[in-house]
This record gives C-alpha cells, sequence and structure tokens, in this order.
C-alpha cells in the first residue's frame, strides 16, 4: 500500500513535471499591441493586415543624426559598410536606395511599367517607332531636351531617345519629395536597413541579435560623432519582449515579497510563510504552464496576470492556515471545512475574471482567461498541498491579534468610520469641485512607458513624412486580378475625394500592380519591337544622341525578350533587388499562410477628414488606417461597449445579491457601498490625474466581481452574529484586510510595469481595492445599522 | 515614410553612368568680391539681359544652343524665354510673378502653374536661382545656401564655383558655377553641372541695370492654352 502510495506520487509528480515543461518551453510573448484590441474594427483588422504583410521581422532599422548633412551621409554609408563585415550577423545593411548602386536593375521595372499600360496606347508606342516614324520620335525628344526648363527631364530624356519611360508620370514615382526613406529632407537624419544573416527564431534570439548590432554600431560611434537609433520589428521585439519578461518577474516577485511582509506582520511565523511562498510559485508556474499550452503568446497586457492571480490567490492559503490554527481534527475534515469557503470564493473571482471576455479587448480577455485559471489553480493547490503542510506545523493557542484587539476597540472602530467617512466626502467634493476624471483615447496607452524602439520610430516618423496625419491604403485580395480591381475602384473614389478637397494626395499602387489581361495582350507587341532594337538605335544615334543614350533602352528591350522567350504567363512581377526593395511595402504576393495578396499605399486626407475618408474608402478587404484613425475608433467604440458591460455586471451583481440575501434593506446597503467606493475612487483618481482608459475602465469589472466580496463577507458576518458590528469586525476584518493587502499589493505592483495600459489599469485595481476594504469594514456596518435603525423608525 | 520618393531612381536610371562621389573641398577663398557682388545686387530693382543657353550632355554628341532673353523687377516678377527657329513661336518660356510660377511651351499651347514657394528646394531649384535677385541677403546668408569650391579672378571677372548645401540637389549637381563682373555686379554666366556630366550653361550679354523695364513683359495671354496646376 506504502509502495502504491509512492509509486502514485511519483506519477503525480512526472506527470506535473511534464506539464510544466510542455506548457512552459511553448511560453512567447506577443508585442503586437492590436492583439489587445478589438479585431472586428475596421482599423484594428487593417492595420494587423499592414503589419502582417508589410513588417520586416529581420529589418533593424538604424538611424544615423548629426548636426551636418554631409557628415550624416558619411557616417551612414560608413556604418552599413561596418555592418556588412560581419557577414554572420548582418545578410545586408542598406543605406542608400538599391538601384543608386546598380542603375541598371531599373530597366526590370521600366519594362514592367510599360508592359502594364493599356494595349491602345503600347500600341500607339510601337506605332511612334515604325521606320517611318522613328526618326521624328527622336526629333521630338530632342527638341523638348532644347525645351524643357528642367534639369531633371532633360536628365531622363538624354537616356531615353524613344520615350520607353512615358509610363512613369502616373506610376506614382516622379514624386519631387526631397526625403526618402533613407534620409530626412535636409540630409541630417539618415537611415540604414540592416537585415539579419539569418532568421530570428524567437524573442530571445532576436533580443541577443539586436544587441550585438548595438554594440557593433556604437562601438563604431564610440566618439560620439553621430546619434544613432534602434527602431523596425526586431527592435520592438526586443525592448518590448525583454521588458514583459521583467514586469512579469518583478511584480510578481515584489507581490511575493509583499504577502511575506503582510503575513509576517499579522502571525510572525516563518515556516508557514515558507510554505505558502513555496505554493504560490507552484500555482504561478503550473498557470503559466497552462497559458503556455493553450494560449501560447501571452499578450503585454496578459503578463499582468502573474501577480494579479498570486495576490488573489494567497486569500485562500490565508483562510486555510486561518482555520487550522483552530482545527482538531483531520486533513480531510480541514479540507472538507474549507472547501466550500473557498470553491464559493474562488468561483465568484475567477467567474468575475473569466467575464472579461465579455469586453471586446482580446488583450483584457486573455488577462481575465489567465488571472481565472490562475485562481482556479491556486484554490486547488492550497487545498491539496497547502493543507496537509498547515495540518504540520505546530499548533500555537489562538490568540486575538493586534488588528482583532483593533476590530473589537469601539473608539477604533468609530475614528476609523469618521475617517472614511472624511475620506469618502473630500474625495466626493473633489469630484465636484474638479469634475469626473478624464479620459485617454489616444493609442499611447498601447504603448510602452520607456522604448528607445518607440522613442526612434517616432522621430523617423516625423523626420520622413510631410504629414503627420497619413492614412495607409490596403488592399486585400485572393488574386492579383482581384486586388487590382479593387484598386482601380479605390482609385476612382480617392480621385473623387481629391476633386472635393477631402483628400489632398494620394499614391495608389495601381501603376505597380501586374494587370494580366493587359501583359499577355502588349508582351508580343512590344517583343517584337525589342526586336527590332538594332535599327531603332541607329536611328538614335543618327539623330545625334551617343550610344550611353540607348543604354537604358536597351535594357528594357532585353527584358521584353526575356520575358517573352522564357514563356512566362502574366501576371508578371519584377523580380530583382531594386524591385523588391520598392514592392516589399507595396506589394506583399501570397507569401503568407493566408495566401493573400495585398497591396499598400498612402493616403493624405485633408485636416480633420481622415476619418470621414477612412470611413468612405473602407469595403470589402479595402481599408485606409492609421494609429491616429484607430485612437478615434476606440474612442468612439470601446467606451459604449464597456457602458453595456460594467451595467449589465452591475445588474446581475444586484440580481444575485437580491436571490441571496431576499432583504431589500441588505442590497440597498450593499448598493451604498458599492456607490461609496465608486465615488471614492474617482475623486481620487481625479485628485492623482488617472485618467480612464481603454484597460483600466476594465477595472470596474474587476472591482465589481472581487472588492464586492468584501462587503458581502462583513454584510454575512453582520447577519450571522445578529447584527453584531464588533464581533463581525473581529471575526473578519482581519481577513479582509490580508486580502485586501495581498490583492492590491499583486495590482499595485503592475504600477512599474512598462506597458502603460496594464500600469494604469493595476493602479486603478489597487486603489479601488484599499478604497473598497476600508469603505466596507468602517462604513458599510454603520450604513446596515442606519438602514435597520430607519426601518424600525418608519415602523 | 515616403516610400514613392524615388524621383532619383530615376534621374540615377538614367544617368546611367557610375557617380563618382565628390566632396566639396574646403579651401581658403578670398570671399570679398562676393560679398561686394551681394550687396550690389540689393540696390537691384531691375535687370534686363540677353543669353545664350548651352546644354552639354553625354546623351548628344554636339551641345544644344538657344539664344533668349531675361527681365526681372523687384522684388519678384521674372520673365525668361528661350527662342525659337526664325518664324517659330518661342521655345519655353518662365514667368513668375508673385508666388506665381508658370512654365510655358508656346508651341504646345500649354502652360503649368507652379507656386513658387513649392519649388523652392525641390530638386532641380538651383535652375530657378536666376529667378532670386539677390540670390542672398548677404555672405552670411550666402554661405548658409552654398558651400564655395572655388573662386577665380580674371582682371574684372569673378568665376565662382559653389555647390548648394540643399542635400537633394547635391545628389545630382555637381557644382554650379556663377561668373560676375566685379565692377559693376553683372551676371556675366551661370552654369549647372550634373554629376553625370552634362552642363547647362547661360552666357549673359547686353545686360541693363535699372533701367525701364515694361510691365507688360511680366503679362501673358493665356488665350487658347491649356494651364494646369502642376504638382510641386
Amino acid at each position: 500500500m506504502a509502495r502504491g502510495n509512492v509509486f502514485a506520487r511519483a506519477i503525480w509528480i512526472v506527470l506535473a513535471l511534464g506539464f510544466l515543461a510542455a506548457g512552459l518551453s511553448r511560453i512567447t510573448f506577443n508585442i503586437d499591441v492590436l492583439k489587445l484590441l478589438p479585431t472586428h474594427l475596421p482599423q484594428v483588422e487593417g492595420l494587423s493586415i499592414f503589419l502582417k504583410h508589410f513588417s520586416q521581422p529581420t529589418e533593424l532599422i538604424v538611424t544615423v543624426s548629426a548636426t551636418d548633412a554631409g557628415m550624416a551621409g558619411d557616417a551612414a554609408l560608413a556604418l552599413a559598410e561596418h555592418l556588412e563585415k560581419r557577414t554572420d550577423l548582418v545578410k545586408r545593411a542598406v543605406a542608400q536606395p538599391p538601384w543608386e548602386q546598380n542603375p541598371g536593375d531599373m530597366a526590370e521595372l521600366l519594362a514592367m511599367l510599360t508592359l502594364n499600360q493599356p494595349p491602345e496606347a503600347v500600341t500607339a508606342f510601337a506605332d511612334r517607332l515604325t521606320p517611318e516614324k522613328a526618326p521624328e520620335t527622336v526629333r521630338a525628344t530632342l527638341e523638348r531636351m532644347d525645351e524643357s526648363l528642367s534639369p531633371q527631364e532633360v536628365a531622363l530624356l538624354g537616356y531615353d531617345p524613344l520615350g520607353v519611360t512615358v509610363s512613369l508620370a502616373d506610376s506614382g514615382l516622379m514624386s519631387n519629395a526631397q526625403q526618402s526613406e533613407f534620409s530626412a529632407a535636409d540630409g541630417t537624419f539618415r537611415v540604414i536597413y540592416v537585415d539579419a544573416a539569418v532568421p530570428l527564431k524567437n524573442y530571445k534570439h532576436t533580443i541577443k541579435w539586436v544587441g550585438e548590432i548595438k554594440a557593433l554600431a556604437n562601438a563604431w560611434n564610440s566618439d560620439g560623432k553621430v546619434t544613432l537609433g534602434f527602431t523596425g520589428e526586431p527592435a520592438f521585439v526586443a525592448d518590448i519582449s525583454g521588458t514583459m519578461e521583467w514586469d512579469m518577474a518583478s511584480s510578481a516577485n515584489v507581490t511575493l515579497l509583499s504577502i511575506g511582509v503582510i503575513f509576517w506582520l499579522c502571525f510572525r511565523r516563518a515556516r508557514p510563510l515558507v510554505d505558502l511562498i513555496a505554493m504560490l510559485m507552484v500555482t504561478f508556474a503550473l498557470s503559466l504552464a497552462a497559458a503556455g499550452l493553450f494560449l501560447r503568446e501571452l499578450t503585454i497586457i496578459g503578463v499582468g496576470f502573474a501577480s494579479i492571480m498570486i495576490g488573489l490567490s494567497v486569500d485562500y492559503g490565508y483562510f486555510i492556515y486561518q482555520k487550522s490554527l483552530r482545527h482538531t481534527g483531520t486533513l480531510r475534515e480541514l479540507q472538507r471545512e474549507c472547501f466550500a469557503n473557498i470553491a464559493w470564493t474562488a468561483g465568484t473571482t475567477a467567474a468575475a475574471f473569466f467575464a472579461l471576455n465579455l469586453s471586446s479587448l482580446p488583450g483584457l480577455s486573455q488577462l481575465g482567461n489567465l488571472v481565472g485559471i490562475g485562481v482556479l489553480v491556486g484554490a486547488a493547490v492550497m487545498l491539496l498541498l497547502f493543507a496537509p503542510l498547515a495540518m504540520r506545523w505546530k499548533k500555537v493557542a489562538f490568540a486575538p491579534d493586534a488588528v482583532e484587539r483593533w476590530m473589537a476597540n469601539p473608539k477604533f472602530t468609530r475614528i476609523g468610520a469618521w475617517m472614511t467617512l472624511a475620506l469618502v466626502v473630500i474625495l466626493g467634493g473633489v469630484l465636484i469641485v474638479r469634475g469626473l476624471p478624464g479620459v485617454d483615447v489616444s493609442t499611447s496607452v498601447l504603448r510602452p512607458r520607456h522604448s528607445d524602439a518607440y522613442d526612434t520610430s517616432d522621430q523617423l516618423y516625423a523626420k520622413l513624412t510631410d504629414d503627420t496625419n497619413l492614412l495607409s491604403l490596403i488592399v486585400t485580395g485572393k488574386t492579383a486580378k482581384e486586388v487590382r480591381e479593387k484598386l482601380q475602384k479605390t482609385e476612382e473614389k480617392l480621385k473623387q475625394a481629391e476633386s472635393r478637397g477631402d483628400v489632398r494626395g494620394f499614391h495608389s499602387p495601381l501603376s505597380l500592380w501586374p494587370d494580366a489581361a493587359r501583359q499577355a495582350a502588349n508582351l508580343p507587341v512590344l517583343a517584337t519591337l525589342a526586336r527590332e532594337g538594332e535599327r531603332l538605335k541607329g536611328t538614335v544615334l543618327e539623330a545625334g544622341f551617343t550610344e550611353e543614350s540607348f543604354l537604358l533602352t536597351d535594357a528594357v528591350f532585353r527584358q521584353w525578350i526575356a520575358w517573352k522567350e522564357s514563356g512566362k504567363q502574366p501576371p508578371i512581377w519584377p523580380e530583382n533587388e531594386a524591385s523588391r526593395w520598392i514592392y516589399r511595402r507595396i506589394a506583399s504576393r501570397a507569401s503568407t499562410p493566408d495566401g493573400v495578396f495585398v497591396a499598400g499605399g498612402v493616403v493624405t486626407p485633408a485636416p480633420e477628414r481622415a476619418a470621414a475618408i477612412a470611413q468612405e474608402i473602407q469595403s470589402d478587404g479595402v481599408w485606409l488606417v492609421s494609429w491616429k484613425a484607430l485612437g478615434s475608433e476606440l474612442q468612439r467604440v470601446v467606451p459604449g461597449e464597456f457602458r453595456k458591460l460594467i451595467l449589465g455586471l452591475l445588474g446581475i451583481i444586484l440580481a444575485l445579491l437580491w436571490i441571496g440575501f431576499r432583504s431589500f434593506r441588505d442590497v440597498l446597503v450593499l448598493a451604498v457601498t458599492l456607490a461609496l467606493v465608486g465615488v471614492a475612487l474617482m475623486g481620487a483618481m481625479r485628485l492623482l490625474e488617472m485618467p480612464w482608459n481603454f484597460f483600466n475602465i476594465a477595472a470596474i469589472l474587476l472591482l465589481l466581481g472581487t472588492g464586492v466580496d468584501y462587503s458581502i463577507l462583513l454584510l454575512l458576518a453582520l447577519r450571522r452574529n445578529g447584527g453584531d458590528v464588533v464581533a463581525a469586525r473581529q471575526a473578519l476584518g482581519l481577513v479582509i484586510l490580508l486580502c485586501a493587502g495581498s490583492a492590491a499589493a499583486g495590482f499595485g505592483t503592475l504600477t512599474w510595469a512598462n506597458n502603460r495600459g496594464l500600469a494604469s489599469l493595476g493602479q486603478t485595481c489597487a486603489l479601488g481595492l484599499a478604497l473598497d476594504a476600508v469603505i466596507s469594514i468602517f462604513l458599510l456596518p454603520v450604513l446596515w445599522r442606519v438602514s435597520r435603525g430607519k426601518i424600525q423608525n418608519l415602523k | 515614410m515616403c516610400r514613392f520618393s524615388l524621383i532619383f531612381c530615376l534621374l540615377l536610371a538614367a544617368a546611367w553612368t557610375a557617380v563618382a562621389a565628390e566632396q566639396g573641398k574646403t579651401r581658403t577663398v578670398n570671399m570679398a568680391p562676393v560679398a561686394q557682388w551681394i550687396a550690389r545686387q540689393s540696390e537691384l530693382r531691375t535687370l534686363s539681359a540677353d543669353f545664350v543657353q548651352t546644354r552639354t550632355l553625354k546623351t548628344l554628341k554636339d551641345p544644344l544652343q538657344s539664344p533668349g532673353r531675361l527681365w526681372f523687377q523687384a522684388p519678384d516678377a521674372f520673365r525668361w524665354e528661350l527662342d525659337g527657329k526664325p518664324g517659330e513661336p518661342l521655345k519655353a518660356i518662365l514667368l513668375r510673378k508673385k508666388d506665381d510660377v508658370l512654365l510655358i511651351s508656346p508651341r504646345q499651347k500649354k502652360a503649368t502653374r507652379y507656386s513658387a514657394k513649392s519649388i523652392a528646394g525641390k530638386a532641380g531649384a538651383p535652375g530657378m536661382a536666376m529667378m532670386e535677385f539677390p540670390m542672398a541677403k548677404d555672405l552670411n546668408d550666402f554661405l548658409d545656401q552654398f558651400d564655395v569650391q572655388d573662386l577665380q579672378m580674371t582682371g574684372q571677372r569673378c568665376d565662382l564655383a559653389v555647390l548648394p548645401k540643399d542635400v537633394a540637389t547635391r545628389k545630382y549637381l555637381k557644382s554650379l558655377l556663377i561668373s560676375f563682373d566685379t565692377a559693376t555686379g553683372y551676371l556675366l554666366a551661370f552654369e549647372m553641372t550634373t554629376k553625370e556630366g552634362s552642363t547647362l550653361r547661360n552666357e549673359f550679354s547686353n545686360v541693363r541695370v535699372n533701367g525701364p523695364v515694361d510691365k507688360k513683359v511680366f503679362d501673358f495671354d493665356f488665350t487658347g492654352y491649356q494651364v494646369v496646376d502642376g504638382k510641386g
């Protein structure tokens, strides 16, 4: 039998270890803030597609700033060269457009753009180059060169005597903007795109790679002659994953420490404390493993679960420990005695957190699920593992501790009640005088508090764009043809909007997007023309052009012939390095698992017209998105959803209370207590300048779910003790303080979380729980007596 | 991010030849003649001159030459025109009045309107530097805009080689040569050399300073013309 027990235990331990290993090894961090937001919102959907298809997961962006444009330019080129020497780390470091190094590469794109023209335009082009008309065409080019006031045009025509680049005019490539993706307009800010030599496997690998590149670049810049910045997808992953790991570990550890301090202050016993901490760590590990198995990716908000879950799970430990001190029966009896209470409390707490699934914010849902799972795991661990340990400790004679003595002291409770009332009145006064807490609807709450990658990204955006209101055009489809058709319709709408003055300008990728039908019709015409290259070259030279003038035309001709002879079927995409560079943020070609084609463009809306234009253009598979527009959309949608959710939960709680208490007076007392907590919390938030945002608004749900427990427990104790306030306080004052203290510590440690949303949620919950505990202990009994007294008087 | 800003890809694709990196030469030069020239420009109220424009391109066997004329009236009226062949209309007219800049093609009966502000600083703007008198408020302002590469004195003639500090312009421009008469302050020649080796030179003659200029010269009858707004 004993051997059987050992065997069974061994199996359990192996299973537990296997569970831990399987779960923990699968945990990864997802830094995508869009994962925190409602996926049904068009802005979230569009931005997610944009990031999924156009973000470059292995491309680190290094920025180089200097006071002098020449210095910045030279430094960028030199640093790129320096980085490229480390072939083990860097595949390529690009500090200038690839076509500047190899201008010949552009011929392929030019060939494709002409191939993409309407067949009638191509036929007309070929007609201009017949033996009879070609000399006149070349002469016209010469005249244009003579007349033109634009040095650019003259230079271009010099290398295009036959006019093969006419298709560029409507390609959007002729923009005169001085800045490029490599340099700010004044040249003092340069950008290098550094591609990793190998795929970055996971966040730890990314952190290591980014660290090595930073060290390499900083060593190169040891004299500090230029200022370097690092951003891009790997930099975000490194920055945010690193802080997420730290946030989770530090908040969990500080919570454990706080719990230890609270426990020590109340019980002054070391061994149970050590065991309790160990059980909390087991709970944390098991919960994290469960998260790894079922959720895999922890979001920025999800990592906050550790401290909250610990802060809540410890309550069951306190309860079992308190019970064990007075318990004289067997382990089974202790477990049975505690089971109902713990099951009820853990069940309602978990239910409150699972209720976060009703919110439209997936980040909060994940946090709710993780804490819900953690609380249930915690309850099981405390009942199954901690209770046997508690039975082994040396029993000490139970004596009312300091907190219980205070609770029994009428003078203390009277002063406490007056002080709590004064606090509520003051905070209520703040609310009346200064108004409700502000509402922060900007997307800044999604951002980390400190992130060099974000700061550099902001700087990059400011330096490389003319307008901060730019909207990204995203068009998706299952085929290239579908995308092209959508692009055509979208371009029409944008042109109309431009003529109305709603749009200041736009760059559609339509001309760069292959048109299979046109290409199929044009390729035979152009290939035939290209085979007459020698004749045309003779015409060009005869007109006074040099051999050099024909190099570009010749390369384009060779490309058309190559496509024709290769038998390549339209749609034909340009494939060389220069083209890939241009297309990497314009077109995504079904290379992702979802197998969709995505086109990207840019729209500059007129002031204050962004939201209207985004709404007008948005249709099936077409979005106009930006982070600013996302903020506006969240502002429009999220508060309303939360209002419904909060009112719904409030209604459910009041209904449950009515079912449970069957007393209008008790439900009224609880409702008034809740209202006082709400007033005090909002007053405190106004005083501390803490605005509501998308995340801390969930604190209301959590306070309704968990904070109300304190009031319920005390009310039940009052009823059990026939209205004896002293006895009720004596029985539950300590427990409520312990629970509230631990939970507030758990939430409070999130104050230091790097994610602003998570930090604000932690602060608000900690503040709310502390106020809830104090108001429940000191004011609820008064309210209860008043309610009874009033009823009696009325009678 | 302005992903479509690829003007230089075109220029360089067109340029085709390898572009030799050219560093600005730093040399101590006597800038007194330049300061004097700029100071004299501030006295300028009107200007008219004839010129011969010569384009020398690596892609052409022979240079393209066209005569023309220009007029300026302070503070911001300017007309520059290229003659056509005898009996033919003018080849091109550049007309500025206040903030409006019009590029007119009489042969095509077409005009494109730009805002002077929007084209200032765009690639190729040095070509428009001719429209600006004075080119700088003073020597310091001039040195803020240009790096001086060379200065040669031949009698009263000063040949000043500069390179605009504007980054976009520097990408394709190798140098800008301004020749002027130190005694009169008259502009004698203006030449741009691109990095791929082409030059655009204007030789001025018959320069008349602060003489009467018919205001009608800055007016243009667009009847029958297609006038479009250019995207600056």
